[in-house]
């Protein structure tokens, strides 16, 4: 292997398994984080720091961190990425400006408007998630196509009227987040309807899905599990997403640890195992090799039961006792130790799922078994090449029937 | 993993693509926020000099570098990536005039304690200045079209004169303005005057540095359409957005 090769290419998909690795790195250091988080909160009072700016710096790094560790982009992504991340880029730049320069963007005293930054932040920061969310969207439609033999289920619909239809609404919901911070009466009715508009084509996606499954024959190889996985996690915090968009809800429930858990499940964990179901996926396919099957299954139960624990909890206390989040500690409601010690419990959980995911990739990738070109029997095209694929994707042209389709898969 | 590559008889591609600048690109961009973050958090100047004095050769050099590799490989997505810039450029803008907007609908009472009579002929004559150097451009480029080598450097230093032009008379105002005590420290209106003077200027100054980095390899003989087709679209973008800039900030 010639460093060189890998540390200057510009081969696009070493540039992706670079991005791969530098992704994972985030996502290692930001876990770290939440754990740090975790283990604080497992207990009243004190625990492993004093010092509450400590614990609002893991806060941060933990949110910051995680954010590179998901950058992935597929068409739909990328427009978004061009048209948001300048906006919070700007709004990063305006608050150091007035940190640093001395100007006044967000200071009322002269003429600036604090709920300028959270616009400029939420424009950016609400469309993220769908950034993260398409990619994923299409990795494990491509996995239940392979993993169920069927084509996907209303392919044109999901593409045009999902996918696209996403693209297209996501622009206009980010007010949501200013709920109870403050805008007008009339603005929040307006924004309750585009913010329960964009179940509609994500109720498309939701459809193809099932569809894709139905009357599929379908086996339970490790990116499967993760991908159906994904699906049950992105179900629960869709569906518990529909009370926050809700005005008369959200005024309780804002701000509080329901709010946590609910985007933990529909951005962070269905995310997180979107991603991993399409490293498994592809894995034999970038490395050559095929990692440990019963690894990846004990792996991805830790991950799922670890989620679920930690991630209910979060909106079961939201719920019942309006415990509010960020905060560094919770002495006004020690009716919630119990809740605090299973939610550490669960990060330990999630953190060993994680390590043995993490491990069953290295070893893979180092002494796993040749994985051979098409190990899933998959009627996609980059199936068609040797694995790892060489300079130039294909050693000769490939050739392809007439009637070729990447989902055709015969028909039930 | 190389052993498996010739396994699969793919020796004859015995190299893969490389190129080093986007690692110098990035290391420049590194050294740069790491400047910032010596000067403005830790107050460590003399560290945040050094900083700066490694990541400006790097960015520049990368991106010469980087450019002059592609330029080699004829225009590519050139013109249409330039297009998702101008996009991605044109919300920066636009977060900018967002933050004058929530501040200039709700303020109470405008202009703000402190602000000045800005004036009004200078914006007037920049306007003149920066529209003709988009006709200029567009016209050295008929020129360029018909292999006509003098008449594109003709007008292409016409255009950059202008250029030049505008920013010296931009600095002018700034300079007269700030003698009249109106700072970027002043209130919002200050705040957002000289960000979005600046942020509009220092588009003008990457363009006059594109024509400047074209115009020597052009002296040699070296003309190339899809560079300067790229470079003058970016142009009339600057363009465009200075409409926006005088109609908002100078004449409301």
């Amino acid at each position: 292997m010639n460093l060189k090769e890998w540390i200057f290419t510009t081969d696009h998909k070493r540039v992706g398994i670079l991005y791969l690795i530098g992704s994972v790195a985030a996502f290692v250091v930001a876990g770290i984080m939440a754990l740090l988080m975790r283990a604080e909160l497992s207990a009243m009072g004190p625990t492993i720091t004093a010092n509450p700016t400590t614990y609002n710096v893991w806060l941060y790094a933990h949110g910051a961190i995680m954010i590179l560790g998901f950058q992935r982009s597929i068409m739909g992504s990328f427009v978004m990425q061009l048209i948001y991340v300048p906006v919070l880029g700007t709004a990063v730049l305006l608050i150091s400006f007035d940190k640093y320069l001395g100007t006044h963007f967000f200071d009322p005293t002269m003429g600036g408007d604090v709920l300028t930054y959270q616009n400029l932040f939420w424009f950016y920061s609400h469309p993220a998630v769908y950034v993260i969310f398409l990619p994923f969207m299409g990795i494990i439609m491509d996995i239940f196509a392979t993993f169920a033999k069927n084509p996907i289920f209303n392919y044109k619909v999901a593409v045009y009227a999902g996918v696209w239809g996403i693209v297209l609404i996501s622009g206009e919901v980010w007010i949501h987040h200013l709920y109870v911070t403050g805008m007008p009466d009339w603005l929040r009715i307006g924004q309750m309807v585009t913010t329960l508009l964009i179940s509609v084509p994500v109720g498309l996606l939701t459809i193809s899905m099932v569809g894709t499954l139905y009357k599929g024959s379908i086996t339970f190889e490790t990116p499967m599990l993760y991908a159906l996985g994904t699906m049950f996690l992105f179900l629960i915090g869709g569906l518990t997403g529909i009370p926050l968009a809700i005005t008369a809800i959200t005024v309780n429930l804002s701000e509080t640890y329901y709010v946590v858990g609910h985007f933990h499940y529909v951005m962070a964990v269905s995310g997180t195992l979107a991603i991993f179901s399409g490293v498994y996926y592809w894995f034999p396919k970038m490395t050559g090799r095929m990692f440990n099957e019963r690894w990846g299954h004990i792996g991805f139960w830790f991950t799922f039961v670890g989620a679920n624990v930690i991630f209910w909890t979060m909106m079961s206390v939201g719920v019942r006792e309006g415990l509010p989040r960020r905060y560094y500690d919770w002495a006004q409601f020690p009716q919630v130790a119990n809740d605090q010690m299973v939610m550490s419990i669960g990060a330990i959980v999630i953190a060993i799922g994680f390590t043995i995911t993490l491990l069953n990739w290295i070893l893979g990738a180092i002494q796993g078994p040749k994985a051979g070109d098409n190990p899933w029997e998959s009627k996609s095209l980059e199936w068609t090449t040797v694995s790892p694929p060489p300079h130039g994707n294909w050693p000769t042209p490939p050739v392809l029937a007439d009637n070729w389709s990447p989902y055709a898969y015969s028909k039930r | 993993m190389s052993s498996h590559e010739i396994a699969h008889g793919e020796a004859s591609h015995a190299h893969w693509d490389t190129s080093i600048y986007p690692v110098v690109l990035s290391f420049g961009v590194l050294a740069l926020t790491l400047s910032f973050t010596l000067q403005f958090v830790y107050h460590l100047s003399f560290l945040s000099i050094i900083a700066l004095g490694l990541a400006v050769p790097l960015i520049l050099g990368g991106i010469a570098g980087w450019t002059s590799e592609a330029m080699g490989t004829g225009e590519g997505f050139s013109f249409a990536s330039m297009g998702w810039f101008i996009l991605a450029e044109a919300m920066i803008f636009l977060s900018c005039f967002a933050a004058y907007w929530f501040g200039r609908l709700e303020a109470p009472v405008w202009p703000l304690p402190g602000s000045v009579e800005l004036p009004t002929l200078i914006p007037l004559i920049m306007t003149a200045a920066l529209v003709s150097s988009s006709v200029t451009i567009h016209r050295a480029e008929h020129f360029l079209h018909a292999s006509n080598r003098a008449g594109f450097i003709k007008w292409l230093v016409i255009t950059i004169v202008l250029g030049l032009a505008f920013l010296g008379m931009s600095g002018y105002e700034w300079n007269h303005l700030i003698h009249q005590d109106f700072t970027i420290k002043t209130n919002l209106f200050g705040t957002v005057f000289y960000s979005i003077t600046g942020l509009h200027g220092s588009h003008v100054l990457v363009g006059l540095g594109i024509f400047i980095a074209g115009l020597f390899p052009a002296m040699k003989g070296n003309l190339s359409p899809g560079f300067w087709r790229t470079a003058s679209l970016y142009w009339h973008f600057v363009d465009i957005i200075w409409f926006f800039v005088v109609s908002q900030v100078y004449f409301w």
